[in-house]
């Protein structure tokens, strides 16, 4: 029968200020607790995936396992798509599984944002993501870029700040369930819209988090880690990129352009190999670097139309409860952001959820989680549809 | 003009006719020999066709906003002081869609569709910047 790869275990570091460590200890710590979770040793590992920009080399990923012992590796990559770097690994690890190229893939991210220090202009030169020459001498940063996506969602679906603040109102419903998250208070549209502008029309609290940690997952084949009945599946996974450049991006292709991204040809693709449709999924955990980031993704997922994600969030829909909650952990915006890694947390909180093992924040159905990673202006994508272990 | 602290472009084999049109304040964007659009940023392929024969082309200097973002914070960048900053991305009427920023406007003209026209602004010696004011008839 043929291979079907499987995560078969997950690992997270402290995460927020992580003042005492160093990101390679970060790093090591999130790695050793995902073998430990699949019931593996460092030396069952043959391929290594971590996103190296953020690092003093690009080679990293090679410094990390020869870090932890790890001597010869079948593979050993880096899938540089910024926050979306650790969806597109997990395809990759999976076809490394499932061709036999690997048995037990690592895939490790962790970072040091808020007690490192990355300027705003090392962090756009290191990123790579964005134009250096025809956009940064006009002082885009990067809320700024996603201030100009959002400006043009609002004006083109008649929708106003307070759609946009829905998501970050809900997301911390789902942070107050988790005692890890960052900040765990309630908040109201008046108070996202009170919130100072950081470049318009995104508030500071549309905007996600800036932390230190480290997550990782590892890769297997199924029936072959410790507890068969903890692995998770992978039902399917695309991906699809489209343009840095925002004017070029503006001027679009096709169906797609800034506010229509191409988020749909990795979710159609993830959505066919599941043999799933939006309505059948239990929840989702949603790449959320702003708030908008969310909102177009509900909408290009095919959750809601176009231009009702405010209003589908207003409703209650991606609550706690809800009939499809959206980042049970608490997401970017309230739980934690460590840079490129933080779109990892979205699948070692899936992986909890389809295990059972969420705790208080449970959600009630649990047979299949929807998990998207996102970056560089809603321009790079991965979508994952993982599914509950086969008893 | 509203100071700002610019990081600067680098000039290459590949854009050098552009900058050196925008020193002279009248910008010129590639058009293709084949398929007689424009593309921005310059570049040496035609973006739209694949053809490599272009012809230096002055612009009209007209375009609309397509979209606008007022930024207010940027810590840790070189022109963190220089806050709040009016960033557009601009359709010239030649088709593609650039970034800039927008001067010397009146609350009402930032808005998407408002015309636009170009401005220049010498950063150094080298380098002269396409920036926009509201087109006012
Ligand atoms: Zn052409």
């Amino acid at each position: 029968m043929a291979t079907r790869a499987i995560i078969a275990g997950i690992g997270e570091s402290p995460l927020g200020k992580v003042p005492g460590m160093t990101a390679l200890g970060i790093i090591v710590d999130a790695a050793l607790n995902a073998i430990e979770d699949a019931g593996l040793t460092v030396q069952d590992i043959d391929g290594i995936i971590l996103h190296p920009a953020f690092h003093v080399s690009p080679r990293y990923h090679i410094i990390v396992a020869e870090t932890l012992g790890i001597y010869v590796k079948t593979m050993a990559d880096t899938t540089m798509m910024g926050g979306a770097s650790y969806g597109v690994a997990i395809e990759r690890a999976k076809q490394a599984v499932e061709s036999g190229l690997c048995k037990n893939v690592l895939i490790v991210g962790g970072e040091k944002l808020a007690t490192g220090h990355v300027s705003g202009s090392a962090m756009m030169a290191s990123v790579g993501a964005h134009n250096l020459d025809y956009e940064y001498p006009f002082a885009a940063t990067i809320p700024a870029y996603y201030g100009l996506l959002a400006q043009r969602y609002l004006h083109d679906y008649n929708a106003d700040e307070s759609d946009l603040a829905q998501i970050a109102v809900a997301t911390r419903k789902h942070a107050a369930r988790n005692p890890n998250a960052t900040m765990r208070e309630p908040i109201s549209v008046d108070d996202v819209l009170n919130s100072p502008i950081i470049s318009s029309p995104l508030h500071r609290l549309d905007c996600s988090l800036v932390s230190d940690g480290g997550a990782a997952y590892v890769i297997s084949a199924a029936g072959t880690s410790k507890d068969p009945s903890r692995e998770v599946e992978v039902l399917g996974i695309g991906q699809a990129q489209s343009y840095y450049h925002m004017g070029q991006l503006a001027e679009g292709k096709g169906d797609h352009d800034l506010v229509r991204t191409v988020v749909d040809v990795a979710g159609k693709r993830a959505f066919s190999q599941a043999g799933l449709t939006p309505a059948e999924i239990n929840m989702a955990n949603i790449y959320d670097s702003f708030t908008i980031t969310v909102i177009v993704q509900l909408e290009d997922l095919g959750f809601c139309e176009r231009g009702t994600a405010g209003k589908f969030a207003a409703e209650g829909n991606i609550d706690p409860g809800g009939k499809l909650p959206v980042n049970t952990h608490g997401g970017l915006l309230s739980n934690a952001h460590p840079g490129a890694c933080g779109g990892m947390l979205g699948f070692t909180e899936a992986v909890r959820q389809l295990r059972g093992e969420a705790g208080l924040r449970q959600v009630a159905k649990h047979d299949n989680a929807l998990v998207s990673s996102a970056s560089a202006v809603a321009s790079n994508f991965s979508v994952s549809i993982l599914g509950a272990p086969i008893q | 003009m509203q100071h700002i602290t610019r990081p600067l472009p680098s000039i290459t084999q590949d854009n050098e006719d552009f900058w050196r049109s925008t020193r002279e304040h009248a910008a010129r964007l590639q058009r293709c020999n084949a398929c007689e659009k424009f593309w921005y940023y310059p570049g040496p392929v035609c973006h739209n066709c694949g053809a490599r024969n272009w012809t230096w082309t002055l612009l009209s200097g007209v375009g609309t906003i397509y979209s606008y973002s007022v930024l207010e914070r940027a810590k840790g960048n070189p022109y963190e002081e220089d806050v709040p900053i009016t960033i557009v991305l601009v359709r010239l009427a030649e088709g593609p869609v650039v970034m800039s920023n927008l001067f010397d406007y009146e609350p009402g003209e930032l808005a998407i569709d408002a015309e636009v026209m170009i401005d220049y602004e010498d950063v150094n010696d080298e380098v002269t910047l396409i920036v926009f004011r509201p087109a006012r008839r």
